[in-house]
């Protein structure tokens, strides 16, 4: 039942931050506030809340940009701080690591979401004539729809990454491996932020690549 | 009665959020009803034009609600001044709501909430929502009787200064708040103390070069190695 419950708030979390109210119930501080009274640790999720609130505050959605989802991270470390016996370091780091790792896919999702509504937006376009109510409506559902399935998905992600990730710990093989993932995964964005010629860009890349495999 | 289905319609006006006209459907949506409510007939064509690209602050869309309804009927210059307004109000809410407001209804929530999770979710969510429900329900009103002048409203009200005050408020209660947090959870420990000033200093140097997520993550390394190592 608590599941059950968490994962309807989820959706509302969704349909605050991307469709409606704007109530600030997607905050990081108050979606554990409020997941810490549904779990019983509210000590726990308040720290979380604490960590990804800060992530928040920071990460402003200024004009049209889409900002992480730090609603989804509080979320997800909520979750998997409720049902996991998480009490030491490695463990932390693992937890939150896996929680800001799947931030940026569902972040993506936000983005899908806007695509869907655009073309729902066109779609009526075309026709020459815009149903704003059926619109709104769509883009609702769609809103809460994400919420429920992504958060939910994301969540159960986490968890089964955390336990595989967890075993090898306990076979003391180190977060180093997990680690370098990570920072494969955010070479990436470092890729995407430097302002080199896209071409220039990815030859450069490949080409160091290349000679750290051969020479070291 | 008309003008509360306004308002509550006006929460809903951003559930076709896109990148093609952004809150242009929604805002579509409430100048249909606004017009309705102030007695205005709209024709077809003027509510399909307003499907247009429309993005602002969604706490301040209702005063550009008001001006339209009003300039429409004046036969002045609607669309010109919710082009402007929509720029402008999109600024002002965003450093303040957003910028201000929401770091401060956090900081005061978390001291609260600390020991009381649901004194700190009820603070949180009272004193941010008593400020964004009210400019969002006398919006309408206000931007109606104002029209294209609604700015004055702003300016009366030295609106562009609240971030700043609200700001220097913030300032000190996350000085409190760390202060707090810190007594509270671990005490007089030297060491703790030391490392987390070193912490405050890294976090100083590097918050505007560096992504706070990609910082996040290096932290956490650091945090988890430190403890793992000094077993603390």
């Amino acid at each position: 039942m608590t599941f059950v419950l968490a994962t309807l708030f989820a959706g509302l979390v969704s349909v605050d931050r991307f469709a409606a109210f704007n109530f600030m119930l997607s905050r990081p501080i108050v979606v554990s506030f409020i997941l810490g009274l549904l779990f019983g640790n509210p000590q726990e999720c308040f720290y979380i809340g604490l960590v990804f609130e800060a992530v928040g505050l920071i990460d402003v959605p200024f004009g049209t940009r889409i900002p992480k989802e730090d609603s989804f991270g509080a979320f997800a470390a909520c979750t998997l701080f409720a049902i996991l016996p998480i009490e030491h370091a490695d463990e932390f780091v693992l937890g939150f690591l896996l929680s800001i790792l799947f931030m940026f896919p569902v972040t993506l999702s936000c983005t899908i979401g806007r695509t869907l509504n655009k073309k729902l937006f066109l779609w009526q376009h075309k026709k020459g004539k815009v149903n704003t109510e059926l619109l709104l409506t769509l883009g609702l559902f769609l809103a809460f729809i994400r919420g429920v399935i992504v958060y939910g998905l994301g969540t159960c992600l986490i968890y089964l990454l955390y336990n595989h990730l967890h075993g090898y710990l306990h076979r003391h093989i180190n977060l180093f491996l997990f680690a370098i993932m990570i920072f494969t995964f955010l070479s990436g964005y470092i890729l995407r932020f430097l302002s080199v010629r896209s071409f220039m860009k990815y030859a450069t890349f490949t080409a160091g690549l290349i000679a750290g495999w051969a020479l070291l | 009665m008309k003008i509360l289905w306004l308002l509550i319609k006006s929460l809903f006006y951003q559930a076709n959020l896109n990148h093609e006209n952004m809150q242009g459907t929604g805002f579509s949506s409430m100048v249909k009803s606004a017009a309705k409510a102030k007695g205005v007939d709209l024709d077809e064509d003027t509510i399909y034009n307003e499907t247009a690209y429309f993005h602002t602050h969604p706490y301040l869309a209702n005063f550009i609600l008001g001006m339209w309804v009003k300039e429409y009927q004046k036969d002045g210059e609607p669309d010109f001044y919710k082009k402007v307004y929509s720029s402008a109000f999109g600024a002002l809410g965003d450093s303040f709501f957003w910028h201000s407001l929401r770091p401060l209804c956090f900081i005061v929530a978390a001291i609260l909430g600390f020991n009381s999770p649901v004194l700190g979710l009820v603070t949180y969510l009272v004193l941010y929502n008593m400020l964004s429900l009210a400019f969002r329900f006398t919006g309408f009103s206000i931007g109606y009787e104002m029209g294209r002048d609604v700015i004055v409203f702003f300016n009366r009200i030295n609106f562009n200064r609240w971030s700043s005050y609200l700001d220097n408020v913030s300032k000190f209660m996350l000085g409190f708040l760390l202060s707090f947090l810190v007594k509270e959870s671990v005490g007089f420990n030297p060491l703790i103390l030391g490392v987390l000033t070193v912490y405050l200093l890294i976090g100083l140097a590097i918050g505007r070069k560096l992504d706070i997520v990609f910082g996040l993550v290096g932290m956490l390394f650091i945090t988890g190695f430190f403890l793992y190592f000094t077993g603390v």
